[in-house]
Formats: structure tokens, sequence, C-alpha cells
């Protein structure tokens, strides 16, 4: 399902009683039919209480908040958490606690380091802006493989081999990309993954962060005309420096340069199903061949 | 199927706490479970989240007692299929709707006085911060210690999403779509992440609250 950016707005209105009622009434059936629709007015509704105890809204709104959301006892336990929340958030305490930074993560030398500053960059980024893609040879001995961040060049150059030694079975080269599933629509524009040529595998990286209540994923790929290219059920998401996420080898070959949607659904551990907002991708080949 | 709260065997029609059934017999309940779904286990799921969504719009309207009206939407609902009424495939959920907003209505008629004096902002007592029924220091104490139940990154996000103007001088929204272009996710999917964490928080809290 996708979502209309508008939503937010109207919710806010309905959450404030403030949508005329054939408009209440219409939003109300999407809301029992639609469950993002629905999970995203739990979170405006929140953000609302969160604003009325750091008294930052108008004395209508206010007034509003404290008669429809806190009315029930457990809209009053809502209000009193956001306050402790903000409470917290606002005090020292949050400096002295011990918590980690937000995003910094350290690359380590055995995998490409989880840099979801950098994949912001790109989901945010306007069209036009590409993926950052790290290429290393697979397997991960020596020579050691750093970690890089950089958009894919152009024209790559494999490393040479010292002249008079054995070549080396060469190893298969596999572009990593990472992108991330989300239970809302994300970017609008679709993500363009560039393969160089002389890529044999291309692993993708589909953070599940935040979305610890689905135990198994079902992914779907597939091309324009609706062709499924690749299908996996029962995937389990792995800590990847120390985010969640999906890890997919795909032959190169198998996708070809063109757009893609990832279709993704996920289950809870009692197995009920949550359609989650498909990736559309773009596969850009790049390089001679 | 799962038992639903206290409900044991024996006990109403054996699924549903007595307090939700209110008239209704097992018969109809189970008409109603049958039309929602074939299997009986995802019948019960959608069942319970028809009520969780239920109990929420009534709540976002202002009812003081969300549960109650609920039951009551689910069980007219149950009685009407238990009589020969259809709910339609392709939007079961129409109804439900249709059959909430009738029992607001009738709320609405049958307290038309004490609505009148929530529209007019005097009848409902103003809801307190400290509110819920425990001090504010227990509730920060259980706070403290359920946001230590979750990972280091979780609870950074969750405070830094809840703190006011920065430091910096920046406003909520522009520190929220700081927050939300580093994670590499648009507002509103930020926003969804961060509802999910603070929704183990409530029941960590009210779990706390209740020892």
């Amino acid at each position: 399902m996708r979502q209309n950016p508008a939503d937010d707005e109207l919710l806010r209105s309905y959450l404030l009683g403030a949508l005329p009622e054939e408009e209440a009434d219409r939003l109300e059936q999407r809301l029992l039919a639609e469950d993002e629709l629905f999970e995203l007015s739990e979170a405006v509704e929140a953000d609302l209480l969160a604003a009325c105890a750091r008294g930052e809204l108008a004395p209508a709104e206010r007034e509003r908040v404290q008669q429809r959301l806190a009315s029930s006892p457990r809209g009053r336990e809502r209000l009193a958490l956001a306050h402790a929340l903000n409470t917290l958030a606002g005090s020292s305490e949050r400096a002295a606690a011990p918590v980690l930074p937000f995003h910094p993560r350290v690359a380590t030398p055995a995998r490409p380091a989880f840099r979801w500053a950098a994949l912001a960059a790109a989901l945010l980024a306007a069209a036009g802006l590409s993926w950052y893609a790290l290429e290393r040879p697979h397997g991960g001995e020596a020579p050691p493989w750093v970690a890089q961040e950089r958009p894919a060049p152009a024209s790559p150059r494999a490393p040479e081999a010292p002249r008079g030694a054995p070549a080396p079975k060469p190893e298969p080269t596999k572009a990593v990309f990472q992108l991330a599933l989300m239970s809302l629509r994300g970017a609008e524009a679709a993500q363009k993954l560039r393969v160089r040529t002389g890529t044999d595998i291309v692993e993708l990286q589909i953070g599940v962060e935040g979305m610890e209540d689905l135990k198994t994923f079902h992914l779907t790929l597939r091309n324009r005309k609706a062709e499924t290219v690749w299908e996996g059920d029962g995937l389990e998401p792995v800590k990847l420096d120390g985010v969640r996420a999906l890890v997919v080898d795909l032959p190169a070959g198998q996708i070809p340069a063109g757009t893609y949607e990832i279709q993704a659904r996920g289950l809870t551990h009692g197995g009920e199903p949550e359609d989650l907002s498909p990736l559309e991708i773009e596969v850009v080949r790049e390089g001679k061949s | 199927m799962r038992q639903h709260g206290g409900g044991g065997e024996g006990e109403g029609s054996g699924v549903l706490p007595p307090e939700r059934l209110r008239g209704l017999t097992p018969e109809a309940f189970y008409a109603l479970l049958t039309q929602l779904n074939p299997d009986r286990d995802r019948a019960g799921e959608i069942y319970e989240t028809i009520r969780r969504k239920l109990v929420r719009l009534f709540e976002w309207r202002g009812c003081g007692s969300p549960e109650d009206l609920a039951d009551e939407t689910i069980n007219r609902v149950a009685r009407r299929l238990a009589e020969g009424v259809e709910l339609r495939s392709s939007d079961p959920y129409g109804y439900f709707c249709g059959v909430a907003h009738l029992v607001y209505k009738e709320l609405m008629r049958r307290a038309s006085r004490e609505h009148r004096a929530l529209v007019e902002g005097g009848g409902w007592p103003p809801a307190s911060f400290d509110d819920g029924g425990e001090p504010a220091d227990r509730r920060l104490d259980c706070l403290r210690r359920c946001l230590g139940q979750l990972a280091p990154e979780q609870r950074d996000l969750v405070l830094r999403y809840h703190q006011g103007k920065t430091e910096q001088g920046e406003n909520n929204i522009r520190h929220r779509q700081k927050l939300a272009d580093e994670a590499g996710i648009p507002m509103n999917a930020l926003r969804i992440r961060v509802h999910r964490l603070r929704r183990k928080l409530e029941s960590c809290v009210h779990a706390c609250l209740s020892h």
C-alpha cells in the first residue's frame, strides 16, 4: 500500500476533531482497513501528545488533545508517558546515559561497514545520485579487503597481479548495495544500483531495523514486465554491524539493466503477514563489456 | 484458537471473557468468526485486530469507555451475521465501521447533556501529565528501567526524537527532519520507527507500574 503524503495532515486534523463528520467517517473506514495508515495515525497521536506535554500546542489544540486523546485511562497514561519521555530527553540524564551515537559505525575488515548515514544520504538524495557500492573480492582473504565507500566509478580496473607471479584464480567480484525496507512508502524515485561490468554477484543488504516483531520475510524481485526474477521465502534477518538486515546474493547476470520492484512481506512470530512497501530499484550497468 | 482474556472452557463462549459477551450467544460469535476467516486461528487474530482498532477509534473520538463501545459494536455485528447478513468479502471492515458510527451516534444522543458539556469544554477534568494514577517519580523510574532494555541505538533514537528545542536552537520539526536524514528514511517512516519503540516502552512501563 502506498501512503499519500497528505495523510499525516489529514490524520492530525482527524485526531484534533477538526475534520467534517463525513470526512472523518471515510477516514475511519480506511483506518480499519489499512494497517499502515492506522499505525501512522497512532504515531501522529503520540506526537500530538508529546507536543501537548511540552506546551507546544495552541491553547485550543491543547484542549482538544486533552479532551479527545487523553480522555480514557489509557489515553491519560500515554500523555503521562509522553511527558516522562520529554523529561528524560530534555534532562542531563540523556547525556549521562550510556547510549551510543545514533549512526556512526566503525568499518570492520571482515564485512563492509553498514553506513546508514551514507544510506540516508543516498535514500534522500535527489534522483541521479548513485547508490554507494562496495565492491570486494568474494572471500575476504588476503589481500585484506578495505572498506571503501564511494560512488561506483564509470570504468573499474581490476588490480594487476605482480609481474612474473602466477596469476591467482580470480575471486568472484561482489557488489554490495544497502537498501532499507520500510512499513511506509520510502523515497519516490527508484534507487539506482550501479553494477560494474565484471561483477559476478550482487549482494543486497536490506535493512529491516525497527521491525523486530517480524521474524521472517518473503521477498520477490520482479522486473518491469512483472515477471518474477527471484523469490526468497523464510528469510531471517542477520545482524550486520549491529543492524538487522536481510542479505540476498544474486548472480549479477540474473539482473540485467532495468527497473525492478522488490516486494516484501514480513511474518510475525504468530505467522501474521504484514505487507511492506515495495522498493523500486534501477540496475544500471557501467563499464565496457 | 487462542483463549482471549480470562475466558476459559465452560466460561461464556469458551473463547471470550464474559464481560465482552454482553448478551451475545456463542452461535453468533462463531458466525462472526466464520465470516472473518474459515480458519479459526486466523479469524481470532482478525477479530483481535478489529477490536483493537475499534477501541482506538472510539478513543480518538474522545469516548471514555472505548473498550465497552468496541465490544458493543462487535456484538451487534455478530448478531446481524447470525441473522443472515453477510460481510462483503472485498470490504469486511466497512460493516464494522458503519455499526461503530451508529453506536457512537447513539451514545451521543443518550448522553447529549454530557456531550454538550464535552464540546463546550466544561465537562471533562483536564488531563494531568502525572495522571494515570501513578506518581510521576515512579513512572520516571519505570521509564528509565524500560529504556535500559532497549538497544543503545534505539534508546538514543527515542530520546533524541523527544527532545524539544535543541541546544543549537533547532525547532522540533527541523530536529526530527535531521534525525530522519541521518537514518536515511522519510519523516513518516521515522515516526513509525519511533512509535514502535514507544509502544514497547508503553507496555513495559504499564507492566512495571502494575507491579
